[in-house]
């Protein structure tokens, strides 16, 4: 974008948590930041009292939502299972509550190339 | 101005007290709510002080990592949701807004100078209490652990904060005054009132002084010894001496008119007497020398008892208490009770108290006719009692002759001595002019009451020894 954030803005400061992105540019601390859309939108739900007092004015590109990884030494069986239980979650009553709590619709297998959007900005603000 | 003069001082010394009550209360008030407000403020003072070093405190390692959103947090801390009479700002070294409880109001990057709550701030470096409008500021300086100072906390309270304090006092202090008053007023109207009282009664018997006579019963003055007593008192005897004066002048002119009524009766009489003298000698030549004419003789008659009537009343006119005389004594006195007796008989009550043991060198004859005409005059009027006193004393006698009759008006009094003034026709009027002439020809004094139902003549008079 070739645009230096330390120059275009007043100040910018970090919050350390999505949400609280959201309630500084809704009490007026902040005049605008950049929040996870699914933050943003299961924040709607829960407190609209809150992202009432905002609005969006810039949508990003969809990026791949963070995964959920398991550690090398969980043996096979039990990341099949685990997977598995994560993947048929919307099939059955007790996982959409659980789906629903989450604000989510469900969990579905992804691939390395969902995350080609981020790798791209990542390589446009010059890092490796 | 005009109004308060002509306003009585039965309402102006109540009202002045009532008004220095009120003034004093308003006063004591205000300097009690004074120390309220200023009490008050300082308890906000305090209490913002503590909270500002805890405040400042907290701030110092957000503002040395430059942690915008954990410093805003820490302004909200403190406030309640929706807070708005209370606001926390964090200013930087630049003077810039860093943070602010109340980000819409105090935009974060402003620069302090256009903020006009505080800008003021500023000018008022090293005071850490000061008031912009409506607000009370306190300032706090936020400093590192080294002692840098990284920035300002400022700290501002609503002036509707202190009221709550200050209202609860105002109303305490408002019940305490009106009690006060409550109390005070009444006690200072009567005061003033106990204070105005003697002045009005005062002023009252000035103003009737001129309309008559003023007896000190009808005057009831303040017996005090303060200015107002004095006052009074001087007056009452003011007023005693005037009555006194207008009485011995109204004497004076009674005997002046009896004096020259004196020299006017004696003067005609000795003109009438001289041609008098030869008239009735002419008759009695007449007598000796005439024919014995029935009828001159009826006439003569008729004209001589005419005369002679004439001769006897010139004569009564002309008193002369110098003739000569023995000396009274008690013998004169039981010949004038013989005398009173027979006039008394039963139907009075005669008080005979004489008090003469031995001849006294006052002439006889003219006390005997004081006496007997006053006495005669004395038995007339009576209803019952007649009393006769006479005390002998070291300069004179003292002669009191009473009788309990008709009370003689006023206006008689003034005329009693003056001849042929008699009333209902009784005698010449000639028994009281001849009381006068006497008493005063032998240097005496006599004097009348007649009030009650009891006439009193009191005569004295003078033994001069020689």
């Amino acid at each position: 974008m070739g645009v230096d954030p330390q120059r275009y803005f007043g100040r910018t400061f970090f919050t350390w948590s999505h949400r609280k992105v959201v309630e500084a540019v809704a009490l007026g601390f902040a005049d605008a930041g950049a929040v996870d859309g699914y933050v943003y939108e299961t924040l709607a739900r829960l407190h609209p009292e809150i992202t009432s007092r905002t609005r969006v004015v810039h949508r990003s590109p969809p990026f791949g939502f963070p995964p959920l990884v398991a550690a090398p030494h969980v043996n096979e069986v039990d990341r099949l299972r685990l997977r598995s239980v994560l993947l048929s979650m919307s099939n059955d009553a007790e996982g959409r509550r659980l789906l629903q709590h989450l604000n989510l619709d469900g969990f579905t297998a992804g691939n390395s190339h969902l995350f080609d959007s981020i790798r791209e900005a990542w390589r446009q603000v010059g890092r490796p | 101005m005009k109004l308060w003069r002509d306003l009585s001082y039965r309402y102006k010394v109540p009202l002045a007290l009532s008004l220095v009550i009120v003034v004093t209360a308003l006063i004591v008030s205000l300097i009690l709510l004074a120390h309220a407000w200023r009490d008050a403020r300082e308890q906000l003072a305090t209490n913002a002080a503590a909270l500002g070093r805890v405040v400042a405190r907290s701030l110092a390692p957000a503002l040395l990592h430059d942690d915008a959103w954990t410093a805003f947090e820490i302004l909200r801390t403190p406030l309640e949701a929706g807070e708005n009479r209370r606001f926390l700002v964090v200013i930087d070294r630049g003077g810039r807004i860093y943070a602010a409880s109340d980000p819409r109001r105090f935009r974060t990057l402003t620069p302090v100078t256009e903020v006009p709550e505080l800008k003021a701030t500023l000018a008022a470096e090293g005071k850490p209490l000061h008031e912009v409008g409506e607000w009370i500021l306190l300032d706090q300086p936020i400093r590192a652990e080294d002692g840098t100072v990284l920035g300002r906390v400022v700290m501002g309270y609503h002036r509707d904060l202190v009221l709550p304090h200050f209202h609860a006092t105002v109303r305490q202090v408002l019940i305490a005054t009106a009690a006060a008053l409550l109390l005070l007023l009444p006690l200072g109207w009567y005061a003033g009132n106990a204070l105005a009282v003697p002045l009005l009664r005062l002023a009252d018997c000035f103003s009737r002084a001129g309309r008559g006579p003023l007896s000190p019963s009808e005057c009831r003055l303040d017996a005090g010894a303060d200015e107002i007593g004095l006052l009074g008192r001087r007056f009452q005897a003011m007023l005693l001496e005037l009555e006194e004066k207008q009485r011995l002048e109204r004497q004076m002119v009674a005997t002046q008119r009896l004096a020259a009524i004196g020299r006017l009766t004696a003067g005609i009489a000795h003109e009438v007497n001289n041609p008098l003298g030869g008239m009735l000698n002419a008759i009695s030549t007449y007598r000796r020398h005439g024919r014995g004419d029935p009828l001159a003789e009826r006439t003569l008659g008729l004209i001589e008892r005419g005369l002679t009537q004439i001769r006897e009343t010139v004569g009564a006119l002309l008193v002369d208490a110098k003739l000569e005389s023995h000396p009274l004594s008690p013998t004169d006195l039981a010949d004038l009770r013989t005398l009173i007796h027979a006039q008394v008989r039963d139907r009075l009550q005669l008080d005979w108290a004489v008090a003469l043991n031995e001849p006294v060198p006052l002439p006889a004859t003219p006390v005997r006719q004081i006496l007997l005409n006053l006495l005669l005059n004395a038995c007339h009027a009576a209803e019952k009692r007649v009393a006769l006193r006479l005390d002998t004393q070291a300069d004179g006698l003292l002669l009191q002759i009473e009788n309990d009759g008709r009370t003689i008006p006023p206006k008689r009094l003034e005329h009693l001595y003056e001849p042929f003034v008699e009333e209902e026709g009784e005698g010449r009027g000639l028994g009281l002019w001849i009381v006068y002439q006497l008493v005063r020809q032998l240097d005496g004094r006599i004097d009348v009451t007649s009030e009650h139902g009891l006439t009193r003549f009191t005569l004295f008079l003078p033994i001069k020894r020689s």
